[in-house]
């Protein structure tokens, strides 16, 4: 069949392939087909606080529960429907992992902005920025980029530890492992423990910094992720070696306690 | 800006909730200095995690002060509290998490106590990495 005759619903040449389903090989195709208009979709979401490789992950979950919804006989083309469900998808995603806590809106916008700003830079000048060199570039005053340094860690990233990649490996493999000393480096081997519960990435990124000494800017290259991101992981990470301990400590003073002095 | 020919002091209560501001202060100061952005990042963790120190070993104090000066060019950074301290610094300070951090990312900390033994945290920034 010629693309003219192809009726219009069927215009991105989908339907035979669905009709082909459940056969893997065709599910396959489909995915294959349509993974660069999940990409377009992603991209069109970035530079918003969230990594690109997480809105790529989302739109690829995204592309997937399309092809597994689709229904070829409603006289819709794919390409509408996947389009629809992953820009969804997108959208729930920032919805989910957006603002931790409360943030005025127009801090948000300036935050946001700071963060473009500062990825813009950081790419153009090879090296961490001063505030006063992304309060110029963003038009905005120096009070307010360092206002917005406090919302931007408001701002929680996705967690890459699981999701998965392209050909299916764990984002966390795809960083290498923590150095075995990191352990039992000298005043860290009472958090261990509590170390070991954070994903490999981010005890990587403590572990180059701590250990290794690296300025975020030069794990950020190491890792192969903005050093906004950099900034935000080592926040989230020491806090919640934080809360590890603290917990710890409280079943531990539980535990201790008599039965008849537990509240 | 390289210099800060005036020292800056701050008084806030001593509660979590105020350490904001004490963030803000600091990365003022360090912005001040042309720090890059992510060494006034670490000047906020490194202030934040002194203020939860001492939050947590001195819980009757009413306030948290915050000196910053500066010196050949870095941030020299001092938080205490307003009520003297019977031991200082506890073992558990010199164990906590937040001392450990504070070691990785600030030069020469120190716990110090002032004249009437106010417990209080004292440490340097990195030295500034000048822009072109």
């Amino acid at each position: 069949m010629s693309e003219e005759d192809q009726p219009a619903s069927d215009a991105d040449g989908a339907v035979e392939l669905f009709r082909r389903l459940p056969d893997p090989a065709a599910r396959e195709e489909l995915v294959e087909r349509f993974l660069p208009l999940a990409r377009h979709l992603a991209r069109r979401f970035a530079g918003r606080g969230e990594s690109l490789d997480d809105l790529i992950q989302v739109a690829d979950l995204g592309l997937l529960n399309a092809v597994d919804r689709f229904d070829p006989d409603r006289g819709v083309q794919f390409s509408t429907f996947a389009a629809v469900t992953i820009t969804g998808e997108l959208k729930r995603h920032f919805r989910d992992r957006g603002w931790s806590i409360r943030v005025p809106r127009s801090l948000q916008e300036s935050a946001l902005l700071v963060h473009r700003t500062l990825e813009t830079l950081w790419q153009d000048l090879g090296r961490s920025p001063t505030i006063t060199e992304i309060a110029r570039q963003a038009d905005l005053t120096e009070e307010a980029v360092i206002e917005a340094m406090d919302a931007i860690q408001a701002y929680s990233p996705a967690s890459l530890d699981a999701a998965v990649s392209e050909d299916g490996t764990a984002m966390s493999e795809t960083v290498g492992h923590a150095d075995p000393s990191f352990e039992i480096a000298e005043g860290w081997a009472s958090v261990a423990p509590a170390l070991e519960k954070l994903p490999v990435r981010e005890r990587r990124i403590l572990y180059l910094r701590f250990f290794k000494g690296m300025t975020q800017t030069e794990i950020a290259q190491e890792i192969g992720i903005s050093q906004m991101h950099i900034s935000r992981l080592i926040a989230q990470s020491l806090e919640r070696v934080r809360s590890e301990i603290r917990g710890t400590a409280a079943r531990g003073h539980d535990a201790s306690e008599p039965e008849g002095d537990r509240r | 800006m390289d210099d800060l020919s005036t020292p800056i002091t701050v008084n806030v209560a001593a509660r979590p909730d105020a350490l904001h501001i004490l963030r803000v202060v600091a990365a003022s100061a360090a912005a001040l200095l042309q720090l890059p952005f992510d060494a006034v990042d670490e000047v906020r963790i490194a202030v934040d995690e002194a203020g939860i120190l001492l939050l947590d070993s001195s819980p009757d104090a009413d306030a948290l002060q915050l000196e910053i000066t500066t010196s050949d060019g870095s941030l020299l950074i001092t938080l205490g509290t307003d009520v003297p301290a019977t031991e200082w610094p506890r073992p558990s300070d010199r164990e906590s998490w937040s001392w450990t951090v504070i070691q990785g990312l600030t030069v020469n900390p120190r716990f110090v106590s002032g004249d009437d033994g106010r417990p209080a945290i004292r440490f340097r920034t990195r030295s500034p990495m000048k822009t072109p």
